[in-house]
């Protein structure tokens, strides 16, 4: 059998091709359906433990500085929120104070606008006093539900 | 060139094979783009219950293998080549989002994996439906007599995938629920008749190219019944399903959830009505 007749003969192909070429799937799409369906089969199952296990509860945030930098425009706090919880939450507000002693001597605050459970995301704080010198607290002021 | 051979049903070639999954990775962006750059559908990618997000993956699989009775993207004959097609649909729509948003850095490599698994999934479902779709309207034209002529069932779920292709696209955007809030009661009942209207005359009486009369002969009361009415209802469901999988109807009241079904159900519904043109 040729594989590539003469467009002439169309309708001797026809009746010849009917009889000896099977009906069906060839080998490569067989090859990508496999793949196909076991990587759903893990993605299903993966989704279904992971909705089973899931407590909806409160986010657990925690709020860590990574660095400081100096810049014209004051002193930037890197940090990073991580949710320890299986809960997304949105529009998380992150708060920044510089305390000295009991006295708060200077805040500043940013918007996360989520921070998807078990993750963390990045942001930075500004203060125009070196953080360095006083004692910094971060933590998240409060968030929303998504 | 062989791939033109429709009179006989064969196994293709792997080059045909090929250009098939070429095509398919062709529709699978066309169909999905939007939604690939809708931020709100992103978000949903982790906010989303796992159960409901396993579920219309789940849903979307038969829903392909039925759908490539009257399409997609090669000349299918049995059941077990349609639930090949639907498979290889399904990864060419997870593999392309998943490059799409590798290259947009919505999914990076330290990411979660319920995140990165969650935003792709929202993608795949219309995905695979451009995937599918994607011999229908790249591919080489089929002669109608190929084409199997759907029957009053078959015509019903072609209006439900219609409808969940488009509903889809909308569903995760907050525009729904802000119209539906910003929406009078008599506003409503004015969106429903007109909806109505437009499915009922975009199948039946406007004549696109592809649509015909499902009955030659029966009567406007019989065919606006039959056809617009309970496709209209099967949008609704279709779109009460969206709504609840996208977390849209959690805590919200039944006048609420009504609200965002009707407004949700426009799409849905020019969806259902032009299925008949591009599935």
């Amino acid at each position: 059998m040729t594989k590539n007749p003469a467009k002439g003969d169309k309708q001797q192909r026809s009746d010849n091709k009917a009889k000896t070429r099977k009906p069906g799937t060839s080998i490569a799409e067989w090859v990508v359906a496999g793949i196909s369906s076991i990587v759903l089969l893990a993605v299903l199952s993966y989704l279904v433990v992971d909705g089973v296990s899931t407590r909806d509860g409160t986010a657990r945030i925690i709020v860590q500085p990574l660095a400081v930098a100096v810049t014209e425009g004051g002193y930037v706090v890197e940090f990073a929120a991580a949710n320890r919880a299986g809960k997304s939450v949105a529009a998380v507000e992150i708060k920044g104070e510089l305390r000295n002693g009991d006295e708060v001597v200077e805040e500043s605050s940013a918007t996360l606008d989520y921070v998807p459970q078990k993750s963390q995301r990045k942001g930075a704080l500004i203060f125009s006093r070196d953080p360095e010198t006083y004692d910094l607290r971060l933590f998240a002021g409060g968030y929303s539900e998504p | 060139m062989a791939s033109t051979d429709i009179t006989v049903r064969h196994a293709p070639t792997p080059r045909e094979f090929w250009i098939g999954l070429g095509r398919a990775f062709a529709g699978a962006l066309i169909f999905a783009v939007p939604v690939l750059m809708t931020m709100e559908a992103w978000a949903l990618g982790f906010h989303l219950h796992s159960l409901r997000l396993a579920l219309l993956l789940a849903v979307t699989l038969p829903m392909l293998v039925l759908l490539h009775k009257y399409g997609g993207f090669r000349q299918t004959a049995a059941l077990r080549d349609r639930v090949a097609d639907a498979f290889v649909a399904i990864l060419v729509a997870a593999v392309a989002a998943a490059a799409v948003f590798f290259i947009f850095g919505i999914v990076t490599v330290e990411m979660p994996l319920r995140e990165v698994i969650g935003k792709i999934a929202v993608q795949v479902v219309p995905g695979s439906l451009g995937a599918s779709l994607a011999r229908a309207q790249l591919g080489t034209s089929l002669l109608e007599e190929d084409i199997p002529e759907p029957g009053y069932t078959g015509e019903l779920f072609l209006m439900v995938v219609g409808a969940l292709f488009l509903s889809v696209n909308i569903a995760p955007t907050e525009e729904v629920v802000l119209i539906a809030y910003k929406m009078q009661p008599w506003q409503e009942i004015a969106l429903v008749v007109v909806t109505l209207a437009l499915m009922h005359a975009f199948v039946y009486e406007f004549e696109f190219r592809g649509s015909h009369s499902p009955e030659p002969g029966a009567g406007f009361v019989s065919i606006f019944f039959r056809y617009a009415i309970v496709g209209y209802v099967l949008v609704m469901l279709v779109n009460l399903y969206i709504l609840w999988t996208f977390g849209r109807t959690d805590g919200a009241g039944f006048s609420e959830t009504l609200s965002a079904v009707v407004v949700l159900s426009f799409p849905g519904a020019l969806g259902a009505a032009v299925a008949r043109l591009i599935l």
